[in-house]
């Protein structure tokens, strides 16, 4: 699924991630207040940090975003399905711990289920699904977008409004419509 | 799906798209053909599209994506194996300030909960502080509290970092709120579960801890072991012992975690300095718990609000009070929950003892000691809630004063008069700001400012006109608080005094004089409100003109008092009111909306409903598109459309009206707002009407009170109110008590009303209903007959009083045992 086959995750998610952690526990600290922390704006601020890096797997700013949405997808998604697991465990012990960080969230979105639906659509064609993951992992605008994918913009712009079709049905529905009816 | 198909879908996506919308159909009749699952596929696809194109959807989906990384960045997500002495077992939750694990301590050789604080939270010099505050966390021993065993600093398993962690007492329980749930809790059994938190709270505030970030999340009800049903207060003293050096509170915690606590953060702690906070401020998290717990409402809710805003909220709003949210909740629980909520720390109950005492006082039936607001603190808090509305009032009040000292003074008089305004301008916007709550007089407020004005009013005893233009603009911020006694005090004051300087015509006198004819007539005094007017009108009418828009205001307000006096040429004078103010000043200007609005209250009181009902609609619509849904006028629109139908007994359809001006005149207004007090009046007899008894009675009991003490026992406001209330009694089975009753009221709107007011025909109808469900049919005949009179007169035959008047004269004779006296009186088509 990644642009540059040539390239394991492996090798840059964790440097990526840890990046991105301690970014954001420093954000916590300096945050002024009411301002929510934007991932988006960590992802870039990681770039400055590690763009510097010699063994660095990336050539500009456009590509490592590129790695850094996957990298974002992938935290995101472990740290579901591991909340996930928790809940599972039936476990009727609780802990204050500002469990309604989580509950209480108003626009919380299914990450395993945005996971799935852009799993579905990857299966059908790659690059709208990557142009969603560009686009809410990691905020690329358009042409952002289209310069990683070393497409044009236009054709981006239309792989964007059928994926986000695509992806608001299948959160907003039982699931992405994959079955053809007889 | 095949990959074929979904190419194909794809493809006739984005040519749809590129249609204008009305050629979509036909494209995709002629491209899908047959298809029918590929037109429904597409058809959904296009359906989401619109919803991204017209909703903030995928913003919805960023933001949610944001949080989600705010969360899965905080956490780390692998458990190490062991932290200081204790062996992890397992991962018990997690948060915007840490994880907590299950662990296993071997000496003495016990499950605990771990609580990791993130290391990046911590600066040295918090870290010093987290063990110094630790120690005192430790000598916390209650059972309502769980234990701290103890708190340390490690260092991470790859010696990296130094983590802070503590390590608690294990709890098996259910949050608060969820066991009161889950158990069925009364609201007894829910004031004693918090009766027991207070204790809990209390026995540390005397060690000295305050707890800072009491949520119902932090307290435990346990579940199983020795004592089932007790709770426990989670993370006392945490907020503290892991606070930043930061001053404010807020810069401390990630925005979702503070979102999850500000609910329950109190005023001082929303906006102000952490060192200055005491005990207080978990009395008032107390009291949002207990809000909640009773009601499962916040006081204040922040969803959907931005984190400044939400905090602002928090300082200035006053919560809908819990009688509001729920009937049963009128009284004392209401009184001891607000107590607990107030915004000043000084007016809360001085420690949670007390405030579990009042609990326990109330579990017991005994009086407990929180008393209601004051009508004057009731009032203070009123301009800090409508900030925006006094501000308004006092910008309309600026530039009136200013216009009037323009136009009013002769020339040669105007340098000093322009001088004057400016010192006017100065006079007021001195008053007004300090009464501002961002201001430093916080407690200073418009009606306390207002009060003192005679002193200060001092500084134009050399300038009569300005003192004049100054007490007329103070007398219309009376008018817009609803004190009709202290605006007519100053309106009279302005009125003698520009007469002094400038004789009996000149125009401040005048538009005094009309501000002060509608006062009156607010006031019930009719007569004196007719006379003035008409003078005003004469003198407005000499001076500026027939059509002049100030000229209409005067002969708007005696036409009003015509009415009320139920003079005979009313409804011309109404007519020709309105037809100059739509012609002169134009349709939806405000003067001809009070002018359609006279008409239509005259048509209602002469019981012509179906020719009012269009004319208020179309008021309400105008002002709800002018002036916006909580404009005062609006509000009252609200009331009258919904008061015209409760004349039509259509009480389901008044009702949503009612409730709307109800509930906007409390937030708007205030409670206490001679307005709001009517509108719940009106929303009480809208559920007599409905039946909904126990709903009707405190709003009637309530209006009865009021009125008394606002007009007096006599006036026809009183009465009415009286009479509603003796209707619901014997609607209640009270039969007695309303017959008890009547005969006052009764007598009492002969006096009050004008002659043949079908209200008093309505009053009447009542009594001789309950004497006949008291089986005193010959005392009950002849009002019923009366009565029956009358409504056909009225309301006509086909009216459904009229008709429920006849109905009730037949069941009168059934009930007497005289059938054949019945028969005439029976519906046709019915036994």
């Amino acid at each position: 699924m990644s642009q540059d086959p040539d390239q394991n995750p492996d090798v840059w998610t964790p440097l990526v991630y840890e990046e991105l952690r301690r970014l954001a526990e420093r954000s916590f600290r300096q945050q002024p207040v009411g301002h929510t922390l934007q991932p988006t704006a960590l992802v870039h601020e990681a770039y400055l940090k590690l763009a510097a890096r010699d063994d660095a797997p990336w050539d500009d700013r456009t590509h490592f975003l590129a790695h850094a949405a996957t990298a974002m997808r992938h935290i995101l998604v472990d740290h579901a399905r591991a909340r996930a697991t928790e809940k599972r465990g039936g476990d009727r012990r609780r802990i204050s711990l500002d469990q309604e960080l989580a509950a209480d969230r108003e626009r919380e979105v299914d990450v395993l289920a945005l996971n799935e639906a852009l799993e579905s659509l990857a299966a059908f064609d790659e690059r709208k699904a990557r142009v969603i993951e560009l686009r809410f992992f990691a905020g690329l605008s358009i042409d952002e977008t289209a310069t990683a994918l070393g497409v044009s913009a236009v054709t981006v712009s239309t792989d964007w409004r059928f994926a986000r079709a695509w992806i608001g049905r299948a959160l907003s529905s039982e699931g992405a419509p994959t079955e053809e009816p007889t | 799906m095949s990959q074929e198909r979904f190419e194909r879908l794809a493809e006739l996506f984005a040519e749809t798209c590129a249609l204008p919308r009305r050629e979509r159909a036909a494209f995709l009749d002629a491209q899908c053909g047959n298809d029918a699952a590929l037109r429904s596929e597409l058809e959904a696809l296009l359906v989401e599209d619109e919803r991204m194109v017209e909703s903030s959807v995928i913003y919805e989906i960023e933001q949610g994506i944001a949080d989600e990384a705010v969360s899965a960045l905080a956490v780390r997500s692998v458990a190490p194996e062991t932290i200081g002495p204790y062996r992890i077992l397992g991962r018990l939750g997690e948060g915007g300030m840490g994880v907590v694990y299950r662990a296993e301590q071997l000496n003495p050789r016990r499950t605990i909960a771990l609580k990791v604080i993130h290391s990046g939270l911590l600066s040295p010099a918090a870290l010093r502080r987290f063990e110094f505050e630790t120690e005192v966390l430790g000598r916390l021993h209650h059972p309502g509290i769980a234990q701290i065993h103890e708190a340390g600093v490690s260092t991470r398993a790859d010696g990296s970092a130094e983590l802070p962690y503590f390590a608690m007492e294990l709890i098996e329980g259910r949050p608060l709120i969820e066991h009161a749930d889950a158990e069925q809790l009364d609201v007894s059994e829910r004031l004693e579960l918090l009766g027991r938190v207070c204790d809990a709270i209390h026995h540390a505030h005397q060690k000295g801890v305050i707890h800072r970030d009491l949520k119902p999340s932090n307290i435990l009800v346990t579940a199983g072991g020795s004592r089932p049903g007790e709770p426990k207060v989670l993370d006392f003293g945490v907020a503290r012992a892991t606070e930043s050096d930061e001053k404010d509170p807020r810069t401390r915690t990630s925005a979702g975690q503070l979102i999850g606590t500000l609910p329950y953060m109190s005023p001082e702690q929303v906006s102000g300095d952490p060192d200055a906070l005491d005990i207080r401020c978990d009395v008032y998290a107390l009291g949002v718990v207990l809000y909640e717990l009773l009601c499962g409402e916040l006081p204040i809710d922040p969803k959907d609000t931005p984190v400044p805003e939400a905090a602002r909220r928090i300082v200035e709003e006053e919560p809908m009070r819990l009688g509001r949210r729920s009937t049963r909740f009128r009284g004392d629980i209401e009184t001891i929950v607000a107590k607990a909520l107030e915004k000043t720390p000084d007016r809360r109950y001085a420690s949670a003892a007390e405030f579990g005492a009042d609990l326990r006082r109330y579990v017991r039936n005994e009086p407990i000691s929180a008393r209601p607001a004051s009508r004057s603190y009731q009032l203070r808090k009123f301009v800090r809630r409508n900030r925006a509305f006094v501000a308004a009032t006092v910008v309309v009040i600026l530039s009136l004063v200013v216009g009037l000292v323009a136009e009013g003074i002769q020339r040669r008089k105007a340098e000093r008069a322009l001088a004057g305004s400016d010192r006017v301008t100065r006079f007021l916007t001195d008053l007004f700001s300090s009464a501002s709550p961002s201001g430093s007089g916080r407690n200073v407020t418009v009606r306390e400012k207002l009060a003192g004005v005679d002193e200060k009013l001092r500084e134009f005893a050399d300038q009569p006109e300005i003192e004049s233009r100054i007490r007329l603009a103070i007398g219309e911020t009376f008018i817009a608080l609803g004190e009709l006694q202290l605006a007519r005090e100053q309106l009279e004051r302005s009125i003698a005094l520009s007469v002094e300087v400038h004789g009996d015509q000149a125009p401040i006198a005048l538009h005094s004089r009309s501000h002060l004819a509608s006062v009156l007539n607010d006031q019930g005094e009719h007569e004196a409100s007719r006379q003035l007017a008409d003078e005003t009108y004469t003198g407005l009418r000499t001076q500026f003109g027939e059509t002049d828009v100030r000229t209409l205001r005067a002969r708007s307000i005696r036409a009003m008092a015509l009415q009320k006096l139920g003079r005979p040429d009313t409804e011309r004078e109404l007519e020709t009111v309105l037809e100059l103010c739509r012609e002169h000043v134009g349709p939806g200007a405000s003067v001809t909306l009070i002018a359609m609005n006279n008409l239509a209250v005259f048509l209602r009181e002469t019981g012509r409903f179906d020719e009012a009902e269009p004319i208020l609609r179309e008021i309400l619509d105008r002002r709800i598109a002018t002036r916006g849904d909580r404009h005062p006028d609006t509000i009252n629109s609200q009331n009258n459309v919904g008061f015209l139908l409760v004349g039509r007994q259509r009480y389901a359809e008044a009702l949503p009206y009612l409730e709307t001006a109800y509930r906007l005149g409390c937030e708007v207004l205030g409670e206490t707002h001679p307005h709001t007090r009517l509108y719940g009046n009106n929303l009480g007899v809208v559920y007599s009407g409905l039946e909904r008894f126990a709903e009707a009675r405190p709003f009637l009991e309530a209006s009865v009170e009021q009125s008394r003490q606002d007009f007096g026992p006599e006036h026809r406001m009183t009465l009415i109110s009286r009479g509603n209330l003796a209707a619901l009694l014997r609607k209640v089975g009270e039969v007695d008590e309303a017959i008890a009753r009547f005969p006052a009221i009764i007598a009492g709107l002969e006096r009050a009303l004008p002659e043949n007011h079908p209200a008093l025909a309505i009053f009447e109808n009542l009594f001789g209903l309950c004497y006949r469900d008291g089986r005193r049919f010959t005392e009950a005949e002849p009002l019923l007959l009366s009565t029956f009179e009358t409504f056909m007169d009225v309301f006509g035959p086909n009216h459904p009083r009229t008709r429920d008047a006849k109905k009730a004269l037949a069941q009168l004779y059934d009930d007497w045992g005289k059938p054949d006296l019945a028969d005439p009186w029976r519906e046709p088509g019915l036994p």
